[in-house]
């Protein structure tokens, strides 16, 4: 009985506690990821979906910075919420002023419509001091309206939690293309990694996240079809 | 259910691609799938072994070789890529910044947003002529003491080249007038302008004195493929710039089908220096748009052939008797097709110079019986080739070991790319371990014929292997392999483990074994096309079985070394290196592959540590068990 009570206690509590507000108010909790790749989502729903598309890629190396812009369409609705993501692709060891790359990536933040911003970087260990100052100063130069994003390792979410106090208003765990024998949990402790997560039209998840706002991630470019069934599967996770 | 039926929906709607993101670990390479690994060697004539995979690129430059064309010096630097600078160094702006009193710039953006609702895209608005011209124009103008006012109007000029549409005053300075309604004119052409830009490049095309009158219909005409009116472009540059590069683009987009056949036949010719590296970029273009040639032509048919496999290859050598459609055909044929004497008589009479005899040899070897295809392979590795194709000699001189030791000396390929390394590809790691009993892996261990970093991890695969197929698993080895998540029962391919430390948990979570996954991660099955180790005595292969039937039945490590350390535990409470080992437990659930059953052990090795052995460090240090 005792047990009982316990567990009728902690359901309570579980289902009275405060959902963390959302980092992102205003914006869709369905993002289709579109990368470097003719995407034509004129089929998507602005009210329900968001885009977030490859904008350009910072490439570091020799202790430079160059840009290579997205050079493929992208069409979309008029109305839909647009985010810009930045891969940053570290050619060496030898990692610029954190300055320079930050201006580079924040130039994404001023194309016309984008109300977003979310950093893709693979940052191994010994580039995390570089990558926590160059989103210090990211946010420095990118408006404080414009949210800023991050896509996270499920390792950064997990036991590994450097990024807790990364000033991003949400880490994006991506539950897709993980090593082999490695299955995503359905939640993260960070608050970060909590509201949001990133899945792949082409992988099975074990179990549907928690996160509010998915990203999802097709390897081949969009169809009417494949948004569809990947809008049906979110339903039902939510 | 249903969410199951949906994700399988998903997954049969899509197919599977290359994933989209890293990370990307270093990977060991014996041969390059994209192109050869020595590209100068390679436009030199020297060939190697062609691969189906290799970018078009390399597919014409070996056609020409084949055909007996060749290359020359020009067309060499014309046709191959040039390695792009980390760093952009931007001629105009290193002028420009030289140039005394000027307040440097650092980046120009040389691409421009298309503006449109519901629509991105980016392009490349400055080229890197554009660039180049205005460098060059700074020189001619520096002498008249003038050029600060000309940069200043061009770096109203290139503001445009990213966004806005700001055009320079005209000219107040006489000697500056002509350069001036040059650098309107292309201040309108890179703000997205091109009717009033060209009607500016018709009136400089027709001002004699202009140094930009020459160019000007050129630039005119250019104005027409902006804005899209390709038909008129095509007339114009018929007449202004017959034997240009823009024309040709032109015509590829108005009529792809017959530009790509005139491609093709232009990019066989001799001597074409001056057309050859833009006809290569076009061509390219036009094939991969899958745009089919009007009419036929043979470089074309070859690559489509070669790139499928050598789809029709046979026929198409036979009715053509040349050597590109030999090469494809011998590609596409296995030993034992009726059509392989015939190739294989056509194949020895290729000369020793040809470009392509180490690929029609390396076939040779492929295609003839054993005694024959042995000693075809050692008399070739004996003499020189690119490494590429020595490398892929020895995995078919490997195959055709007849003995333990033929099969020690050819299993060690050399990398490819980055610094060079011998090590083991997959094909040699897969018959290690699969198919030889552990008594002669410790022979390995010992043979010079394998290089020092393979033998140093047989000695760690034969104690790991050792345990494993033990009757009772002596718990001091067990205890030093929890401490050792580097260590595996299986050998290696390429660099294998990422953390090579052996005592360090990999972040990728190659700690000891796993039972599923992709092959390194799936020890102890058999590869489809291995041909195992015939060489090998019966009694030895009977054995080499027998082990594999036992290492097949393990558990995932996690499991394994669970299990060992419980049963421990539970016989021999009092040993102090207990509480370790739970510890140690519960971090291999943590870190290694899991299975079915790893969260029970996880718990139970927790819930045992922190029951039994609540007081000590170990325990303190496992505040969680994990699923």
């Amino acid at each position: 009985m005792k047990t009982l009570s316990a567990a009728a206690l902690l359901l309570a509590a579980l289902l009275l506690w405060p959902r963390p507000a959302d980092p992102l108010p205003g914006f869709p909790h369905v993002f289709l990821w579109a990368w470097e790749r003719p995407e034509n989502l004129e089929f998507l729903d602005p009210h329900t979906t968001g885009v977030a598309f490859l904008a350009r890629t910072v490439c570091l190396g020799g202790g430079a910075v160059s840009v290579r812009p997205r050079l493929n369409p992208l069409r979309y609705p008029p109305g839909t919420t647009l985010m810009a993501v930045v891969r940053v692709e570290p050619r060496d060891s030898t990692l610029p002023p954190v300055e320079a790359a930050s201006a580079a990536i924040a130039g994404a933040a001023a194309i016309p419509g984008v109300r977003a911003l979310q950093v893709d970087f693979d940052a191994t260990l010994s580039q995390r001091l570089f990558y926590r100052n160059l989103l210090a100063d990211l946010r420095t130069r990118v408006p404080q309206s414009t949210p800023l994003s991050m896509t996270a390792l499920t390792s950064w979410c997990e036991s590994d939690t450097w990024i807790a106090a990364l000033p991003v208003a949400e880490a994006v765990p991506m539950l897709f293309r993980m090593g082999p024998g490695e299955h995503p949990a359905r939640t993260f402790r960070p608050p970060l990694c909590r509201s949001s997560a990133g899945v792949s039209v082409d992988e099975p998840l074990r179990e549907p996240p928690s996160a509010a706002r998915l990203y999802i991630f097709n390897p081949r470019p969009w169809t009417a079809a494949t948004y569809r069934a990947a809008l049906r599967e979110v339903r039902q996770w939510h | 259910m249903a969410l199951r039926l949906l994700i399988a929906v998903l997954i049969l709607a899509v197919p599977v691609e290359l994933p989209g993101c890293g990370p990307f670990l270093p990977e060991a390479l014996f041969h390059l799938t994209a192109g050869p690994e020595a590209l100068a060697e390679f436009a030199h004539g020297q060939l190697g072994i062609l691969q189906p995979t290799y970018e078009r690129r390399y597919q014409v430059i070996a056609y020409r070789y084949l055909s007996g064309v060749g290359l020359n010096d020009a067309e060499r630097r014309a046709i191959l890529p040039s390695p792009r600078p980390m760093a952009d160094t931007n001629p105009w702006l290193v002028a420009r910044n030289r140039a005394p009193g000027v307040t440097p710039l650092r980046q120009l953006d040389p691409y421009r947003q298309v503006k449109k609702e519901g629509y991105f895209d980016t392009y490349l608005n400055c080229n890197d002529d554009a660039f180049r011209t205005a460098a060059a124009t700074l020189e001619r103008i520096q002498p008249t003491g003038a050029a600060a006012e000309w940069i200043a109007a061009q770096d109203v000029v290139f503001s445009n080249c990213s966004q806005g549409a700001t055009i320079p005053q005209p000219a107040s300075n006489p000697l500056l007038r002509a350069d001036r309604a040059y650098q309107i004119a292309s201040a309108k052409f890179y703000s997205e302008q091109y009717d009033a830009a060209r009607r500016d490049f018709q009136t400089i095309a027709a001002d004699a004195k202009s140094p930009w009158h020459g160019i000007a219909p050129y630039l005119a005409a250019r104005c027409l493929i902006r804005a899209g009116n390709f038909a008129e472009a095509e007339t114009e540059l018929r007449s202004v710039a017959p034997a240009s590069h823009l024309l040709g683009y032109v015509q590829a987009r108005l009529h792809p089908a017959e530009r790509m056949h005139e491609l093709a036949l232009a990019l066989v010719r001799p001597d074409s220096e001056t057309s050859i590296g833009q006809d290569l970029i076009d061509y390219r273009m036009l094939f991969d748009k899958d745009v089919k040639p009007q009419p036929n032509d043979d470089l074309t048919d070859w690559i489509r052939s070669f790139q499928a496999g050598g789809a029709g290859a046979v026929e198409n050598r036979r009715t053509r008797h040349t050597l590109p459609w030999l090469v494809a055909a011998l590609q596409a044929s296995n030993p034992g097709d009726a059509v392989v004497p015939e190739l294989l008589a056509a194949a020895r009479e290729v000369k020793s110079d040809s470009p392509a005899y180490i690929n029609v040899n390396y076939h040779r070897v492929r295609l003839l019986p054993p005694n024959d295809a042995r000693a075809l392979a050692d008399r070739l590795l004996a003499g020189n080739m690119p490494a590429s194709a020595r490398n892929q000699f020895r995995a078919e001189r490997m195959r055709l070991a007849r003995s333990f030791e033929e099969f020690l000396r050819y299993a060690p390929r050399r990398t490819v790319a980055g610094a060079q390394r011998d090590l083991l590809d997959g094909d040699s790691a897969t018959i290690l371990d699969n198919d030889i009993p552990l008594a002669m892996l410790r022979q390995a261990s010992t043979s010079p014929l394998l290089p020092d970093a393979v033998r140093r991890q047989l000695i760690n695969v034969i104690s790991v292997r050792t345990l494993l197929l033990a009757r009772a698993p002596n718990f001091d080895d067990v205890f030093a392999l929890l401490k050792t998540p580097g260590m595996h029962p299986y050998v290696d391919s390429g660099y294998g483990r990422y953390t090579e430390e052996l005592t360090k948990i990999d972040p990728y979570r190659d700690n000891w074994w796993c039972i599923d996954g992709p092959r390194r991660d799936r020890p102890f099955q058999s590869q489809p096309g291995s041909p195992g180790a015939p060489f090998l005595p019966a009694s030895a292969r009977a054995q080499a079985a027998a082990e594999q039937q036992k290492l097949q039945s393990l558990p995932t490590a996690p499991d394994w070394l669970a299990a060992q350390t419980l049963a421990f535990a539970q016989a021999h409470p009092q040993d102090p290196r207990v509480p370790e080992a739970l510890y140690l437990v519960v971090r291999a659930t943590r870190y290694g592959c899991t299975g079915g059953q790893t969260g029970d052990f996880s718990h139970r090795a927790f819930d045992l540590l922190h029951r039994r052995y609540a007081a000590t460090d170990w325990a303190a240090k496992t505040p969680y068990w994990f699923k």
